[in-house]
């Protein structure tokens, strides 16, 4: 079996140094933070099968350990870029519950008034520069906002994450040999988090490129990376903080693959039975990032069952507020279609 | 309006004026800072930015890679963290490969993030052809970059209208996209001194007259002047008017002065289909239909790719004859 | 109420058939069994139930295509029955609240749409109609057409110069200087018949050329009330067809009669003026013609019992009409002292707004400036406006053919041709004639 057809089956090894211990405390509080984006994404589910939800949809879950990790790892000051599954980059930098749901529900009071949706939510207060709809074409964004932090001399970094299908893009490799070259003069803290979560919508990714370890990718640009075992929270946050720390000294770019697994259909549905099995995804959920942290709990002696059950509620109960919030909150002005096109006074140009 | 600055005016060539209106803002405000190929230590291709790189340093005066959709997209992201970046497409033909940086993210990011970020951005480079570059190497790309709200698009012809606008891009929150004649960077005008800032939106009448308003941009504006000479000899006063900017779009200056001369003809270097000549043709109809008294016609490109030799070259473009027969034909008289 | 939908799987996904039902009604299922086959217009898969319970009604038949969202089965609690399924679709007929409110919305403004059309094809019947046979058949520049409208040409007159004889603008100029392409006079109106001579409304803003801006010249911004005048006054030339008739009326008797009445009147202050008479004896000659006094509504013609006569008063910055209620019925005195009033309260700009609204006709006068002839333009809805002008004495023939001096005063009535015929009007003016040059039937 190739390393690949390992990973697949889902029995990879965190090829980092190996968890270090975190506190108990600490460790439920992202327990929760998880089960919050987990819960959310199945009201997402939901609503989109109820027809609340229009346009395209696509959920964290079975990724959740990825961005729940690395995001420990922020400072404030630091920026987040990512593509188009960022809801759980919203919530987890802080984003209000109600305003991500009511942005998928379109309504007025959304994360970004009810003009991007669920592929484009936007928290700039709080780090988050965005999701982006065009698989790959953020990347360039993200180095040049790790210039700006070095130019602008701050001591900030970018949290760039992409996916496996961005990285036989054009703008990944234009945008990771730029990030190398600034790099060689201290000038591009960008920390990139490839979440390899083995599919680019329903191509594998050893149908998808020749060279399946996608860390040597960036060995083309001179970034130096490691990979991660991105169902283990612990592992995950191991790797992001000596990975950031690096990227805040040096102002060189570095690369970590996590590798994940998406247990849902790339959007809210799709073929998912003619591109893997149903074995496939059954030997993943063993590894459910949560079930696995759920397991670290209680044997560890960090939390009770019960305790669990009762965080899983909560987050349930918060979910279910932000839906009856979303469903009940007044869809956008129509003026509203007319604002934000241009910075300045006119910020629109045309007939109305 | 008024020549901005002309009061203290110096003679300078367009490439001259260009580099004074980027030194003028660099100068002023740190946050701005130059990339592109070869614009540093080479000087670039053209020569615009000759010497700043030893002025500035490599961190505002940035080589790149020849990587336009990667630099490009970069530049949007320090636009998007307050730095104002000025973008060098060695030639607008190379936009192509940086056009998704700039539809998709450059002119749309500020919408869709519900308006928290801006894109405080100039694009520029020569546009056009005119001097052999043959097909891949020539186009006029206004009206592809006018389609797209979020965007600016001007296109200056004058030396004191390239300083003044390029200081108005810099200063503008949103990204511009700078076409400039590159066929005309040897050209000389007066430009005026200091801070010359060139309102966009404000088209430039170039020419008064009462006959036939002809319309252009950019290089064909130097075209409409040789032409309005040529109709002066049969007693037509032409007037030429140079928009300078397709986005925004100074209506009101077209309507204003068919509304005077009652005929207009459009004149562009691109391609007939779907051209900024066929947006001021429906313009006109649309809000100044009364006082037309001959349809308005558009005086465009030959629908093929450029060709290289300069006899073909020359028969590809809008001619001055053209242009002239053009405004007989809409003032009823013998075309020559 | 947990009923299975018909799931949306994709983004443009409308429907979804059931292919095949992997539970029967009764069994008891959990979440996460494969309860049913969709199939979409992109993918089959299994439906998963999301609630765990008895599914105890299956709604949809193999085969059958639901809309998204639509119910496809019940899974009923412990206990639980499924709803009615008529009261089903009262619910969701009340979810699809908004839709149908929509879809209201949508036919109001596709009436109102239609309704505006047809009032607007109506209101422009008549210019449309005159376009077509003044110019309709010529090739023409549309600037010659739109001079050809402003100064009444008849293109059929014109030769034109341009391409397969289009009618260009150096055409028409050239004609115009000629003089020799004017429209043939309407023979609408009776009596003599008059090119209109009031001034020109204001253009409307979009046609007006900019300012010149040459020197020795300065723009004067548009107050409130000339706005208002220049949009009613364009309205009204441009919608109203007008007919003019204008009568001569001889003076002499009634001003004899006048300095008598003031004489006498002098102590209780009250001075009578010509404009006082003219109002009063148009007011009591409306009594025959009830479709001059009468406003133009969208249903027709409102007729007036009374005559409210409304008079033109000239301010520093425009024009007010303010109404003298129930003129026919109100005595010269009254009429003057009412007149006077009004005309200094209008002055001062004290008039309350139900002093100048409710008018039915109007009178204006220029004879104290010493016109000779004018012609008004109609105060729409009104029917009508009756122009005065100054009292001349000029030599006339009296009925034994004798040179005579002779104090007359031209009337000239502006009549909408939609609400009256020209015979009609000729008939008014020749009965306000014959009440002026009786006077005392003004008093009585």
């Amino acid at each position: 079996m190739s390393a690949a057809e390992n990973e697949k089956n889902g029995d990879v090894q965190s090829a980092s140094e190996g968890a270090v211990a975190t506190s108990g405390d600490r460790l439920v509080d992202l327990y929760r933070e998880m089960v919050l984006v987990r819960a959310f994404e199945d009201a997402c589910q939901r609503g989109f099968r109820q027809g609340k939800i229009g346009g395209y949809l696509h959920l964290y879950t079975g990724q959740e350990a990825v961005a729940t990790g690395f995001l420990e790892a922020f400072r404030e000051g630091d920026r987040v870029i990512t593509a188009y599954r960022d809801h759980a980059h919203a919530l987890l930098l802080g984003a209000d519950p109600n305003e991500v749901m009511a942005e998928l529900y379109g309504r007025g009071p959304g994360l970004v008034k009810g003009k991007g949706g669920s592929m484009h939510l936007f928290d700039v207060e709080n780090g988050l520069m965005g999701g982006y709809g065009i698989v790959g074409g953020h990347i360039p964004l993200g180095v040049g906002f790790a210039y700006a932090q070095r130019y602008q001399e701050t001591d900030h970094i970018t949290q760039l994450y992409l996916g496996d299908g961005a990285i036989n893009n054009g703008a990944f490799h234009e945008a990771a040999n730029l990030a190398g070259l600034w790099g060689n003069d201290g000038m591009c803290p960008c920390l990139f988090i490839l979440e390899n979560n083995q599919y680019g919508m329903g191509t594998s990714v050893e149908r998808a490129t020749a060279q399946t370890d996608l860390t040597v990718k960036f060995d083309a640009h001179g970034i130096e990376h490691e990979k991660v075992d991105g169902m283990d929270l612990e592992a995950v946050i191991e790797v992001a903080e000596r990975a950031a720390e690096h990227v805040r000294e040096t102002g060189k770019p570095y690369a970590v693959e996590a590798m994940t697994y998406r247990t849902v259909p790339h959007g809210a549905a799709d073929f998912f039975e003619k591109y893997r099995t149903k074995e496939e995804i059954e030997k993943w959920r063993e590894r459910d990032p949560i079930g696995l942290l759920e397991k670290k709990l209680i044997e560890s002696g960090a939390a009770e069952e019960e305790k669990l059950d009762e965080i899983k509620d909560e987050a349930k109960e918060r979910t279910n507020e932000a839906v009856k919030f979303a469903d009940e909150a007044e869809q956008p002005p129509i003026e509203e279609l007319y604002t934000d096109v241009y910075a300045g006074e006119d910020e629109y140009m045309g007939e109305k | 309006m008024a020549e901005n600055g002309k009061a203290n005016a110096e003679t300078k060539t367009y490439r001259e004026a260009l580099r004074e209106g980027m030194v003028h803002e660099m100068e002023n405000d740190e946050s701005v800072v130059l990339m592109g190929e070869d614009i540093g230590v080479y000087g670039g291709t053209h020569l615009i930015t000759d010497g700043l790189y030893d002025q500035y340093g490599p961190k505002r005066v940035m080589d790149t890679p020849i990587s336009e959709g990667g630099f490009t997209g970069a530049a949007i992201g320090m636009a998007m963290l307050g730095m104002r970046p000025v973008v060098e497409m060695m030639t607008w033909n190379f936009s192509f490969l940086a056009s998704d940086q700039i539809i998709q993210n450059a002119a749309k990011v500020r919408y869709f993030s519900g308006g928290q970020v801006k894109v405080p951005l100039v694009i520029r480079g020569p546009n056009g052809g005119g001097v052999q570059l043959s097909a891949q190497h020539t186009h006029s790309l206004e009206n592809m970059y006018g389609h797209f709200p979020g965007l600016k698009v001007v296109s200056p012809v004058t030396p004191n209208d390239a300083k003044g606008m390029m200081i108005t891009a810099i200063r503008d929150d949103n990204p511009v996209i700078f076409l400039e004649a590159g066929a005309l960077y040897g050209t000389k005008g007066e430009v005026g001194e200091g801070d010359n800032a060139v309102e966009f939106g404000k088209a430039r009448i170039a020419r008064e007259g009462t006959d036939v308003t002809l319309i252009a941009y950019g290089r064909q504006v130097n075209l409409c002047l040789r032409a309005a000479d040529a109709l002066e000899e049969d007693g037509v006063k032409a007037e030429v008017i140079d928009l300078r900017s397709i986005r925004p779009f100074d209506e009101d200056a077209l309507v204003e002065s068919v509304k005077k001369t009652h005929r207009a003809v459009a004149v562009q270097e691109q391609w007939r289909w779907f051209g900024v000549a066929s947006e001021v043709a429906a313009i006109i109809q649309d809000r100044a239909f009364d006082y037309l008294d001959a349809p308005v016609i558009r005086v465009s490109g030959a629908e093929v790719p450029a060709p290289y030799a300069r006899n073909l070259e020359i028969e590809a473009f809008p001619s001055e004859k053209q242009v002239a027969n053009a405004a007989r034909r809409v003032m009823y008289m013998e075309e020559k | 109420m947990p009923e299975v939908i018909m799931p949306k799987m994709g983004d443009a996904m409308e429907e979804g058939t059931v292919l095949k039902w992997l539970k029967g009604e009764g069994d008891e299922i959990s979440v996460g069994d494969p309860i049913a086959e969709i199939e979409t217009d992109k993918v089959t898969l299994e439906l998963e139930a999301e609630d765990a319970g008895t599914l105890s009604n299956l709604y949809a038949s193999e085969g059958d295509a639901i809309p998204v969202g639509d119910a496809i089965a019940f899974v009923a609690g412990e206990g639980e029955e499924a709803p009615e399924r008529g009261g089903e679709a009262e619910v969701e007929a009340e979810e699809g609240g908004e839709d149908e409110g929509q879809a209201a919305t949508a036919t109001a403004t596709e009436e109102a749409d239609s309704g505006e059309g047809e009032e607007s094809s109506e209101d422009s019947g008549a210019p449309q109609a005159n376009g077509r046979a003044s110019d309709g058949n010529f090739r023409a520049s549309p600037i010659v057409r739109r001079l050809a409208r402003e100064n009444e040409l008849d293109l059929g007159k014109i030769e034109g110069s341009g391409p397969a004889g289009r009618i260009v603008e150096r055409d028409v100029r050239a004609a115009m200087e000629r003089g020799d392409a004017k429209a043939g006079a309407d023979g609408g109106a009776e009596g003599k018949a008059e090119e209109a001579a009031a001034p020109q409304a204001a253009p409307k803003a979009a046609e007006a050329p900019a300012p010149t801006g040459a020197e020795g010249t300065e723009v004067q911004e548009l107050s409130r009330m000339r706005k208002v005048i220049a949009q009613r006054m364009s309205q009204s030339k441009q919608e109203v067809p007008h007919f003019y008739a204008t009568v001569e009326v001889e003076m002499d008797e009634l001003m004899s009669l006048r300095k008598q009445l003031n004489t006498s009147l002098e102590d209780e202050g009250i001075k009578l003026s010509v404009n006082d008479f003219v109002m009063k004896a148009c007011a009591l000659g409306l009594g025959k013609f009830p479709n001059l006094n009468a406003l133009w509504t969208s249903e027709g013609l409102e007729l007036h019992e009374k005559v409210n006569m409304a008079m033109a008063v000239a301010l520093d910055d425009g024009l007010i009409t303010p109404v003298i209620k129930d003129a026919g019925g109100a005595t010269l005195s009254t009429i003057s002292a009412g007149a006077k009033d009004l005309a200094g309260r209008a002055r001062s700009g004290d008039l309350k707004p139900d002093e100048y609204q409710g008018g039915t006709f109007t009178v204006s006068n220029m004879g104290m400036f010493g016109v000779e002839s004018f012609t008004a333009i109609i105060n729409q809805p009104q029917a009508a406006i009756v122009a005065v002008s100054a009292i001349v004495k000029r030599p006339s023939f009296d009925e034994e053919g004798n040179v005579v001096p002779k104090s007359l005063m031209k009337l000239t009535l502006s009549a909408d041709h939609r609400m009256a015929n020209g015979a009609e009007g000729a008939l008014y003016m020749a009965e306000v004639k014959r009440l002026l040059e009786s006077p005392m039937l003004l008093v009585v």
